[in-house]
């Protein structure tokens, strides 16, 4: 099991760099007790504040005091509102959440029986249609396609609401904003690991001894395309993340995103850290549950044989 | 899979595009009827010629009466000059950084991938984002410093691959036998062999780096006021959805067929590439 | 075509008529009017070249041709009539019907599955004797396993077990063994003759060894651009050829009575001209290998590649060295050129000791390696001319237009035509390749030349023209050459002297003739006795090569 343990390892070193990323661009940011207290505050207060905290110590010290308060989840206060930033944060994460999971039950529901349909059908007008399709719905913005929604749906027909949130019918364009450019991915990506496996010989062996490729694609192919979904699942991830900021700017959705975007505009760095820190944790778990699936699933990997296989690229 | 092939018209058209987008990014200027700085309050909103408007303003005009013409031709020189640098600066820096990384190997090669799956956990978008926050004042050089980190990870990625399976490969071996040095097995024998693939991703990822770049600047955080770019005009337009819906149509449309034709081209080269 | 009379009394099990390929875009149809008939229980073999239309017969029998591929002609299966053309009649044979295995063992099954889900997958039946019945004579620990947790060999005897656990009535195999060791391959082959014999499953064997298809097979099919040349009982078709291309098939293998001659019947050679014996190596040792060891990290665990080898090569000697994958000799020969670093003992060049930590530049100029692959041995994106240059631009030997004009005679030497010079490798065949290697690793007159499988990856007729040219190099160079090779024939064809290695160790060195005729170790002893070898009878008649030069003429 030492594949674990290294894996493990490096999940960590990870989570270190990412902590060490946003610890270096806050003293980038400039002095945090004057982020703290702003501008007005007499030099005692502040010099209390740094022996308090440590901000006289040297780096590494600081670092390590760093860790410690993020480990108590304390990111400091925000400079805007003068609430803890996490509190902040937390109050806003169920909205997003609310946006991301349907988006991804959605974007697989869709986009992966639309891929193996493709591939299944491999050179029909199906599979051109889905191609060009993935493409196309890959290349449009998503604030782009928000506010085409927008301005179709509720400039235009006036059938749905433009923002904010006023009931479900709120969640049909933030969740189809979303949704478009991950079910083409999850669409492209199953058509070519569908591809790819049905040309792999062991597919010839099956179809030798007479077995039906009904069968064929049942127990041999979904098998293997599942391990690289499950790859490109922890990677989009971090896609829908990216979509759910936009989407939140787009239709004034009071989720995390949006405050990120406002907090980014007014050089709240308290929070933006809190909302990245978070975001990476998210990522490098996902990533780290990903490999270990794999590593369950797949047992070449058991076995230690070789390292692990190279991931797949995002790309299909 | 041959079947962008078979749609030469869609690859024609597309080719077509990208061939206006360069004109209009090369001569924005010479081709805008109005200053983009003319700012005229009597004469906002005006609608463009295909809902009744005058021929002074093909396009209409935006909330301060400019011509929307003239901005969306800035525009795209904008958009269009940063995502080509970005493109290509991220494609020498990661090109650059896989390569080493697959040739010295060892530690380096560790602290490189290190550094790969840092920049994979990130979302591209949210690391921009913190860049951007940490910068006490919008700068452009920055803006364009923090595009060219965008997506140089893929390339890293893939030169590092290519190198690897090359350094494995009888032709590079005979030519370490024969005690060429890392450089000219590089420069002369791996690249060559690389650069299509490399091509190909960079025209996967120019459409992409536009769509950063405009989402940021539609959120306000990446290219500022005066300056503008597609992105800064949508994002300008978005609150006149409801009474001029044009300002900010206008430029959607014109990312709409840029990064669409431009992945399609990108999509079909793909396809020529991975047939050989 | 004509059916021996014994095949027409029994009730053939196939019958095959006017079989013909063409895939979309191209001109040439892949193979055209092919037929044959087989008996149940009769293993019939097809031999031919790369490109000859062996393999795209079976797939074609099995309807396991792509869509893009015009079929045409009819079999007659069982006294069931099937028009080739529908991929959905053949489709319903396979399984009970015909069954068929593949080149490449390892590839053949999933990688997410046990042996026992292969077998689960196709029979309700206890999958042991199964396996058994498959040549693993233990199944018991292998039905949990995976497939990469199987050697080769095992990976093939379990997709014949697939195929088995449907019970065909034939089963085509593809060149199952070429890509297996040659003791494997032995256990493979009788275990076909076994359930041929034993169970009357009729096999059809597609391979480029004629001498394996000796072995195996009563009756043979030549094939050549597609169409069958020649047809009859294997020993006929060896000793009597009646067509041109057999005859020079058959040349153009090395066997005992052709040692050390030039092989195949060239245009403008004379057939089996004997080369001047070679000239008395003059014992100067030019690279010796020293208790040479190599470690290398395997999971985390030292293991030693090469153990305590010692060799050395004299000045105008071919030294063969053989083994079976994973027995160090490539890696033993990768530390005369740096491409692997002792772990103790040392590798003398001319009496100096390779220290690759401070390279020479002389040292690369006198050993040179060729590969086996003769596709990944040039790269891809230069022009032929420019990578045989290379060796003479790294070493800046001269001025531009003296490398130039070194590189045409170099390229000349190997006979490859000017026209090529521009060309990139991607336009060129295997063979012509293979001689560009071979030029660019002479560019700068090395004392030593290593080949490392350099012929295995190349048709018999090619083979044949590169070991000619490697002789006339020892010949006009006095150059040294290691060559290694898990081909014995070869081996035996062109060395001096032998040594055997095995599990990293050297088992057994000498002189090529004795080691061949009095083998000391066992383990040689094995490995010539798996061999197969052709009857020597097989050597071609006087009338044999007359029909060849009416063929050709």
């Amino acid at each position: 099991m030492s594949w674990v343990v290294l894996r493990l390892g490096r999940a960590l070193l990870t989570l270190l760099l990412l902590i060490a990323f946003t610890f270096f661009t806050l003293a980038m940011n400039g002095d945090p007790a004057a982020a703290k207290f702003g501008p007005d505050i007499d030099p005692e207060t502040l010099e209390a504040f740094r022996e308090k905290w440590g901000l006289n110590y040297p780096l590494w010290k600081q670092f390590l005091i760093y860790l410690d308060g993020i480990w108590r989840l304390d990111f400091g206060l925000s400079f805007r509102t003068g609430r803890q930033a996490w509190e902040l944060v937390s109050a806003r994460l169920p909205a997003t959440l609310a946006l991301m999971l349907p988006t991804m039950f959605f974007s697989i529901a869709l986009g992966v029986p639309l891929g193996i349909y493709a591939a299944a059908h491999r050179g029909g007008r199906a599979d051109r249609l889905t191609i060009i399709a993935a493409v196309i719905a890959l290349a449009i913005p998503a604030f782009l396609l928000g506010l085409l929604l927008m301005y179709v749906f509720s400039v235009w027909l006036g059938w749905l609401p433009p923002s904010g949130w006023v009931g479900w019918s709120s969640f049909l364009m933030p969740v189809a904003t979303m949704a478009v450019s991950t079910a083409s991915v999850y669409a492209r990506f199953t058509r070519s690991a569908m591809v790819e496996v049905m040309s792999h010989p062991m597919i010839e062996t099956a179809e030798a001894s007479g077995l039906s490729r009904r069968l064929i694609r049942r127990v041999h192919a979904l098998p293997n395309i599942a391990l690289p979904l499950i790859t490109i699942t922890a990677l989009e991830f971090g896609n829908i993340i990216t979509y759910a900021v936009v989407t939140e700017s787009v239709f004034a959705w009071p989720g995390a995103g949006r405050l990120l975007i406002e907090s980014v505009a007014g050089r709240d760095y308290a929070v933006v850290q809190a909302i990245i820190l978070l975001t990476g944790s998210t990522m490098i778990l996902a990533n780290l549950l990903a490999d270990l699936a794999y590593g369950w699933v797949d047992p070449r990997i058991k076995d230690a044989r070789r390292p692990r296989p190279h991931r797949k690229e995002a790309r299909a | 899979m041959s079947l962008l092939r078979q749609l030469p018209p869609l690859i024609l058209a597309s080719f077509v595009v990208v061939a206006v987008l360069l004109v209009c990014a090369l001569f924005a200027g010479p081709l805008s009827p109005h200053d983009i700085a003319q700012v005229d309050l009597r004469n906002r909103f005006q609608p463009p010629v295909l809902l009744g408007g005058s021929w002074t303003n093909p396009l209409g005009t935006d909330s301060l009466g400019r011509d929307l013409l003239s901005l969306v031709l800035r525009g795209i020189q904008v958009s269009m000059t940063i995502a080509a640098i970005g493109t290509i600066g991220g494609a020498v820096l990661g090109a650059t950084l896989g390569f080493v990384a697959a040739w010295i190997g060892g530690w380096v090669d560790n602290a490189i991938g290190v550094l790969i799956d840092f920049q994979a956990t990130i979302p591209n978008l949210i690391l921009a984002l913190a860049l951007l926050a940490a910068l006490p004042q919008a700068s452009f050089t920055l803006f364009v410093l923090i595009m060219i980190v965008y997506g140089w990870e893929q390339y890293a990625r893939l030169a590092r691959a290519i190198a690897l399976s090359a350094k494995a490969q009888p032709y590079v071996q005979a030519q370490m036998i024969l005690g060429a040095s890392a450089a000219r097995i590089i420069t002369r024998s791996i690249l060559p062999n690389a650069m299509a693939v490399l091509l190909v991703n960079m025209s996967i990822n120019f459409p992409k780096t536009i769509l950063v770049e405009s989402t940021l600047s539609f959120l306000g955080i990446g290219i500022q006021p005066p300056d503008t770019s597609l992105g800064v005009l949508i994002g300008q337009g978005r609150d006149q959805l409801y009474n001029a819906p044009w300002v900010a149509l206008a430029p959607g449309f014109v990312i709409l067929i840029a990064t669409v034709s431009i992945s399609l081209l990108g999509d079909w080269a793909r396809d020529l590439v991975d047939k050989d | 075509m004509t059916v021996p009379a014994d095949m027409t009394t029994a009730q053939p099990l196939l019958h095959v008529q006017g079989l013909g390929v063409r895939f979309a875009g191209t001109e040439q149809p892949a193979c055209e009017e092919i037929g044959f008939t087989l008996a149940p229980g009769e293993i019939l073999g097809i031999v031919g070249e790369s490109g000859s239309g062996k393999s795209v017969t079976c797939r074609a029998l099995m309807g396991l041709l792509p869509e893009n591929a015009a079929l045409d002609g009819r079999m007659r299966f069982e006294g069931q009539d099937v028009l080739l053309a529908d991929r959905r009649a053949s489709a319903r044979l396979r399984g009970p019907g015909l069954s068929m295995i593949f080149q490449d063992p390892m590839s053949a099954l999933d990688p997410l599955m046990t042996v026992r889900g292969h077998i689960a997958l196709r029979s309700p039946a206890d999958p042991a004797p199964i396996l058994r019945q498959a040549g693993l004579a233990d199944p018991g620990p292998l039905l949990d396993a995976y497939p990469h947790q199987l050697s080769g060999g095992q990976c093939q005897r379990v997709a014949i077990a697939c195929a088995l656990a449907r019970d065909p009535k034939l089963l085509i195999a593809d060149e199952p063994t070429t890509a297996l060791d040659v003791t494997v391959q032995a256990g493979i082959l009788a275990q076909l003759r076994a359930l041929a014999d034993d169970h009357g499953m009729a096999v059809i064997f597609v391979s480029h060894d004629l001498a394996v298809i000796h072995q195996l097979c009563a009756r043979v099919l030549v094939m050549h651009r597609g169409r069958v040349v020649e047809q009859g009982p294997v020993h006929e078709v060896l000793t009597a050829p009646r067509h041109a291309y057999t005859s020079r098939l058959i040349a153009a293998i090395p066997r005992p009575a052709l040692r050390g001659q030039r092989l195949g019947l060239e245009p403008g050679a004379t057939p089996a001209a004997p080369l001047p014996a070679p000239r008395a190596a003059a014992d100067v040792p030019v690279l010796a290998f020293d208790d040479v060891t190599v470690r290398y990290t395997r999971d985390g665990q030292p293991f030693d590649a090469v153990r305590q080898v010692s060799l050395t090569l004299h000045r105008g000697e071919i030294l063969g060295l053989v083994g079976e994958s994973g027995s160090g000799k490539s890696t033993l020969a990768k530390t005369a050129v740096g491409l692997a670093r002792t772990a103790r003992g040392q590798v003398r060049l001319l009496d100096e000791v390779l220290d690759w930590t401070r390279p020479r530049m002389q040292w690369r100029r006198d050993v040179q390696y060729i590969f086996q692959d003769p596709r990944g041995a040039l790269d891809p994106a230069a022009r032929l001319l420019r990578q045989v240059r290379l060796p003479l631009d790294i070493h800046r030997a001269g001025s531009r237009a003296e490398r130039d004009s070194r590189a045409r005679a170099l390229l000349a030497e190997t006979r490859l035509e000017p026209e090529l010079y521009q060309r990139k490798p991607a336009s060129l065949s295997g063979g012509q390749r293979q001689r560009a290697t071979i030029a660019r690793a002479l560019a700068l007159a090395p004392q030593v030349l290593i080949c490392d499988e350099s012929v295995s990856a190349l048709d018999v007729s090619i083979q044949a023209r590169v070991l000619n040219l490697l002789m006339d190099l020892r010949e006009t160079h006095g150059i040294a050459i290691l060559f290694i090779s898990h081909d014995l024939g070869v081996i035996h064809h062109l060395c001096d002297r032998v040594a055997v290695m095995r599990h990293g160790a050297l088992v057994e060195s000498g002189p090529t003739g004795q080691v061949f005729d009095a083998p000391q170790h066992p383990y040689t002893r094995q490995l010539l006795d798996a061999i197969p070898l052709l009857p020597d009878a097989a050597v071609p008649t006087p009338a044999a090569r007359n029909a060849f030069a009416e063929g050709t003429a």
